[in-house]
């Protein structure tokens, strides 16, 4: 019994080791303002395949995205993210890669509160 | 255009272990003019983890890792490395062509996290137990209407809890998630965790986790003690109660290195007179005195992700009770004439517990826990005595990940247990029983949680036991909770416990009567073996809603719990004289429902108030079906909270104040007794109001003032045959309200803060 027990938790490890190897760990700039743009945002990178984390900081606007790097890049996860109306951008030490912005016509869909190019609906989120 | 400056404002918090952040903004000055920097990058030198700065020029950095260095550029600008600590108060940044001055201020503020979880999870910070005297956990929840605080006795003063209908031993009790107030510590475990102490509390209502064992049967309590790391640096309290007792509590915090911190904890209370107050000639609460130590050592590397805690504990406690005439004596006192007893415990417990995450792979992480206790209680009373020794150590191994991704959460591991009982019982020099045993347990569980991060939040677990006594048994744990409307949450759960009763430590108080202990309805059988363990199958529903009233925040919750005993170590009081104990023949039930609405009426006032209905049943073998003793039916439960506005200093005004309605009880049948040893069926109604203020004249320095059973309410007859203490109709056991009136107490609160 202990001995089988012993094996699962080695054989646990090894394969957890394994998986590490090819997973990911980034930081990105996801711009949003409320509990609603966190579900959207969250969700919708959850939905990606090899996606295995995503948690969006609604206070510092970061995402940090875990993700498998042979099955989708950090390029894709931005673009999908800006595609549901949330502008995004890497958050790179030297170089200012710039915005990628999300289409105005989805970005005009979104509820009012989300609106977080309007500094009016910014500012009544404290 | 001018020169321009570029401002950057940091705001430094230091709050929580895991979520260190620094705020900040970053702004220039044309024309004399703030204007916003949207788009400044912000991050750690070390990993190149950060943010940017938002529309209005702020960021907010995520510390996740404990970094001390970290990068501002900008466009224009040249980076410029920065350092989070005290010390720094300016830093010039040099623009590429010129210089500019940079300031940075530094702020504090507290911050605390909830989570949503699919189990029904009431927490109770460490403001809630300032509300009431709480001098240790049993009185921790005299504010919480999910949980009552019952009187025991009239002999040994202390208080026992119930939830769902059903007393503490039908709770799993853990602190710090290891399960720890049970087995001979049934008995005064709760008072041996002084309120001081205790971060915060989770109650868990219905089954709970897996991972924490197969024992909860009507859910879970978790304290969580003070953390070295972020407690304060120093802090005192005194207590004093009109009861002649008092209190003393230190915690005195600092570190060994800055990845090691260490608390000391000090608890002491002593009573060296006892009153009458009810004039039955017994001391209407114990003398004596406990010593209680806790030493905490706290690891933490944040860069490398392992947190680790090992801490020991040293209480002794020494009780004397009986009559006002009793004196306690060092040899046993059989021949003396008056009623009475002391109790001594000395308890040792070490724990050791370390947790490993990978800071890049914060879903994945790796626990371990184990505790070692040494219990030693030896209690005398009158002509009888109980000696409980116990050896336990406890080990739980739990590795938590996720499949496919974090909408799929996975905890699984394996646990294992071991007690040793040395355990005898002179039962009135009639009887002795010698109940020592070895009770080993070896378990492995998986729980699965989904979330769908919108409205379904589901965890199913699973655990397989192989236990010495019981054999192999299965404990399967179901929790779902569905959004139906953003603000109207509904809450399902169900599960299966199982456990051992530990019937002499959970039923103390039979010592403090007359009463013949028998193991079942035929007086020549006395075999304590033939107990099997017991098992219940419990399930609930709750409904949370969420509203709005007059634009005030207001929370309506409404729940039903049904806990449903397959087997149960029936506890007999019914025939006088005697108890019982045997294994359940028929049915034994709780069925708890409770309707509970909270509103914020103001900023500083809140109130609270809950009813609750209890039906709860067991059929005994000789008189049927029957309402389980000194459980009310109706409670209904207010409280008014007043937090007041603060002053420069920090200080202000709390009030509190909580009534009580404890409907009427059932009391064991009396009717066998002689006319002049008989009481009523049932108990009187009760009505309790406790209330405290409190001022807190700084942040560092307040004092409180409280007053229980504000109504003066006393317990007539809480004694059978006090006259005649050594005969057969002394019973000290049907108590259902304070026996000791009016109860008026001032205590001081003294903190000293980190840094």
């Amino acid at each position: 019994m202990k001995l089988k027990l012993s094996i699962l938790i080695v054989f646990l490890f090894t394969f957890s080791s394994h998986v590490i190897s090819q997973t990911k760990s980034e930081m990105i700039f996801v711009n949003g303002v409320c509990g609603m743009c966190e579900k959207r945002i969250e969700s919708n990178c959850l939905n990606i395949k090899g996606v295995k984390m995503a948690d969006w900081n609604r206070e510092t606007g970061t995402l940090k995205i875990v993700f498998n790097e042979k099955k989708i890049s950090l390029d894709a996860i931005s673009k999908s993210i800006a595609s549901i109306g949330h502008d995004t951008k890497l958050i790179a030490p030297d170089v200012d890669s710039g915005w990628i912005t999300a289409p105005d016509e989805v970005y005009e869909k979104l509820p009012m509160c989300c609106k977080y190019r309007d500094e009016e609906v910014v500012k009544n989120h404290p | 255009m001018n020169r321009i400056p570029l401002y950057i404002f940091l705001f430094y918090s230091n709050f929580f272990v895991f979520s260190q952040e620094i705020t900040g903004k970053v702004i220039e000055i044309i024309d004399n003019q703030e204007i916003p920097v949207v788009g400044a990058n912000v991050y750690w030198i070390d990993n190149s983890e950060g943010t940017i700065s938002n529309i209005d020029g702020e960021f907010k950095l995520e510390n996740s890792k404990n970094n001390s260095l970290f990068i501002i550029s900008y466009v224009g600008y040249q980076n410029d490395t920065l350092e989070v600590g005290d010390s720094v108060s300016k830093i010039i940044l040099k623009k590429d062509s010129e210089l500019d001055e940079v300031s940075i201020e530094y702020n504090s503020k507290s911050s605390s996290v909830s989570l949503l979880s699919s189990s029904n999870v009431i927490n109770i910070s460490s403001d809630e137990l300032l509300k009431a005297a709480c001098c240790n956990l049993a009185e921790s929840f005299e504010t919480t209407p999910s949980i009552d605080v019952n009187f025991s006795d009239a002999i040994s003063g202390r208080k026992q809890i119930n939830m769902l209908g059903l007393s503490s031993p039908n709770i799993l009790m853990s602190i710090e998630n290891i399960p720890s107030i049970r087995g001979s510590l049934q008995s005064y475990g709760l008072t041996y965790i002084p309120g001081t102490w205790i971060e915060s509390i989770q109650i868990a209502k219905g089954s709970g986790s897996v991972v924490n064992g197969y024992e909860s049967i009507s859910g879970q309590i978790n304290a969580e003690l003070r953390k070295p790391l972020v407690d304060d640096k120093l802090f005192l309290n005194l207590f004093a109660s009109q009861m002649e007792r008092i209190e003393l509590n230190t915690h005195f915090t600092g570190n060994l290195s800055p990845k090691i911190d260490y608390g000391l904890y000090f608890h002491t209370n002593r009573k060296d007179t006892s009153a009458d107050n009810n004039n039955d000639g017994f001391r209407d609460t114990p003398t004596g005195n406990q010593l209680n130590i806790l030493n905490r050592f706290q690891y933490t590397n944040l860069q490398k992700g392992i947190v680790g805690f090992f801490d020991f504990n040293y209480v002794n406690d020494k009780r004397v009770y009986g009559e006002n005439e009793y004196i306690d004596q060092f040899i046993f006192n059989e021949n003396q004439n008056f009623w009475g007893g002391k109790s001594e415990s000395e308890i040792l417990k070490t724990n050791f517990k370390l947790g490993y995450v990978n800071p890049d792979i914060p879903y994945r992480s790796l626990g371990i826990q184990f505790a070692f206790t040494n219990i030693d209680i030896g209690s005398t009373f009158g002509n009888s005595a109980h000696d409980s020794r116990q050896i336990s150590t406890y080990s739980n191994l739990v590795y938590n990940s996720i499949i496919g991704n974090t909408q799929n959460k996975i905890k699984t591991g394996i646990s294992l247990s071991y007690d040793n009982y040395d355990e005898f019982i002179d039962n009135l020099g009639l009887n002795i029983f010698d109940i020592s045993r070895l009770e080993k347990s070896i378990g492995a569980y998986f729980e699965y949680n989904y979330d769908d991060t919108d409205k379904l939040n589901l965890t199913a677990g699973i655990r397989y036991d192989n236990h010495n006594k019981i054999g192999s048994f299965i404990s399967p744990r179901f929790h779902l909770k569905y959004s139906v409307l953003p603000k109207s949450i509904i809450k399902l759960s169900f599960g299966k416990a199982t456990r051992i009763a530990n019937i002499f430590s959970e039923n103390q108080k039979l010592f403090y009567s007359s009463r013949q202990i028998l193991f079942t309805e035929d007086s020549s059988s006395s075999d304590f073996s033939g107990l099997n363990a017991e098992e219940a199958l419990n399930y609930g529903i709750s409904i949370i809603n969420s509203f709005k009233v007059f634009d005030r925040d207001s929370q309506l919750v409404l729940d039903y719990y049904i806990t449903d005993f397959q087997n149960k170590v029936v506890v007999d009081w019914e025939t006088p004289s005697i108890i019982n104990f045997y294994n359940l023949t028929g049915k034994s039930f709780s069925n708890s429902f409770q309707i509970q609405c909270s509103y914020n009426i103001s900023n500083s006032i809140d109130i609270l108030f809950a009813y609750k209905n209890t039906i709860a049943k067991t059929d005994y073998i000789s008189q049927g079906r029957l309402k389980n003793p000194l459980t009310p039916e109706n409670r209904v439960f207010f409280n008014f909270a007043y937090d007041g506005p603060k002053n420069k200093k920090g200080g202000n005004w709390k009030y509190d104040l909580t009534y009580n309605h404890i409907g009427k009880q059932r009391l064991p049948s009396t009717l066998s007794n002689p006319v002049e040893y008989r009481i009523s069926n049932f108990s009187e109604r009760l009505n309790l109001i406790n209330t405290q203020i409190t001022r807190v004249f700084s942040e560092k320095f307040q004092i409180y003032l409280g007053i229980e059973n504000l109504t003066n309410y006393r317990q007539k007859n809480t004694i059978l045959a006090p006259d005649d203490t050594y005969g057969d109709y002394f019973d000290a056991t049907y108590v259902y309200g304070p026996i000791f009136g009016r109860m008026s107490y001032i205590g001081l609160r003294y903190y000293i803060n980190k840094n």
